[in-house]
């Protein structure tokens, strides 16, 4: 199975799933008008890398997102946590306005966050 | 040169009603998506020039970009009446105001989100924040008709709008959203 990289653009992140290591990490601005279009082939990557059973660490670094994006990641969250052995979900924030964003993603979700500040405020 | 009249006696208007000192960022015409990013750069070098805490920033910019995004959406061309995007400041406020041409059925739709978002008690909005963006769905084209509720989370609710017919079809709608500069919450 391949990785998935796609680098960023002025309006979406880059991103980096390392099939090998088990990790997901998604950096940078994420304001595209379609969101769904842009997250689809990440959640097809994620669907495809849990047929096996394997852990995962998701590591989100944005630097501000839409509305439809932050519900993107809520699917991307829903789903990787149905079917790998074990999830790590890390949060990085350079304020406290991303951090709560972070924070109400994991009270929807109930999965436990890593939340790390780069900067704080 | 009539175009820019109307943008210089708009202007006037609101620095009046809303007490606006500077303009930080003043854009008049058809939007797109390009002009959304241009836009969310130029504000943000703009308050990290003017030394605005980080999170005010951040939180202007996903405001900005709600904004920009639903007039790039639903803009209506009109001969006369061109879309405006505005971010002012006044001496406690950073107010963010939009203006578009949008049709009656848009209308009807926004207007009841609205009234919806306005009528939640302050301290009841987080969990019906919570709540509505957990049953949102996103449709194909990427819309999950999230827009304007983030934008009432993300200013405490300090948020006006104003709705005019145009035409039978078409109605002018004003939004007005007010950042406290200091980001403590509550009413402004």
């Amino acid at each position: 199975m391949k990785d998935l990289i796609i680098e960023a653009s002025h309006s979406t992140p880059e991103v980096n799933f390392s099939v090998a290591k088990g990790v997901l990490k998604i950096k940078g601005i994420c304001t595209p008008e379609n969101p769904k279009m842009f997250f689809d082939p990440v959640m097809e990557k994620l669907i495809e890398f849990q047929k096996e059973a394997r852990s995962l660490v998701i590591e989100i670094y944005l630097d501000y997102f839409n509305s439809g994006s932050s519900k993107s990641l809520l699917n991307l969250f829903i789903e990787a946590s149905k079917h790998t052995t074990e999830l790590k979900i890390i949060w990085i924030s350079e304020d406290e306005e991303l951090k709560e964003s972070g924070v109400i993603l994991e009270e929807i979700t109930g999965l436990k966050f890593e939340y790390i500040d780069k900067k704080g405020n | 040169m009539i175009e820019n009249a109307k943008i210089v006696s708009l202007l006037k208007d609101i620095s009046e009603k809303e007490n606006i000192k500077d303009y930080l960022l003043v854009i008049y015409g058809q939007f797109n998506q390009e002009i959304v990013v241009s836009a969310i750069k130029l504000i943000e070098k703009k308050l990290i020039l003017e030394q605005f805490p980080r999170s005010v920033i951040t939180k202007t910019k996903m405001i900005c970009t709600e904004m920009l995004q639903n007039i790039t959406k639903h803009q209506k061309s009109h001969e006369t009446i061109l879309p405006y995007f505005i971010v002012g400041t006044s001496d406690k406020t950073l107010n963010i105001l939009s203006g578009n041409i949008i049709t009656k059925e848009s209308c009807n739709v926004i207007e009841a989100k609205l009234l919806e978002y306005g009528s939640v008690d302050r301290l009841d909005f987080r969990d019906y924040y919570i709540e509505a963006f957990k049953n949102a769905v996103l449709s194909n084209e990427g819309n999950a008709g999230l827009g304007l509720l983030e934008i009432f989370y993300r200013a405490n609710q300090n948020v006006k709008y104003k709705m005019q017919n145009v035409t039978n079809e078409l109605i002018s709608f004003n939004l007005d959203v007010i950042v406290n500069k200091q980001l403590i919450g509550g009413v402004i």
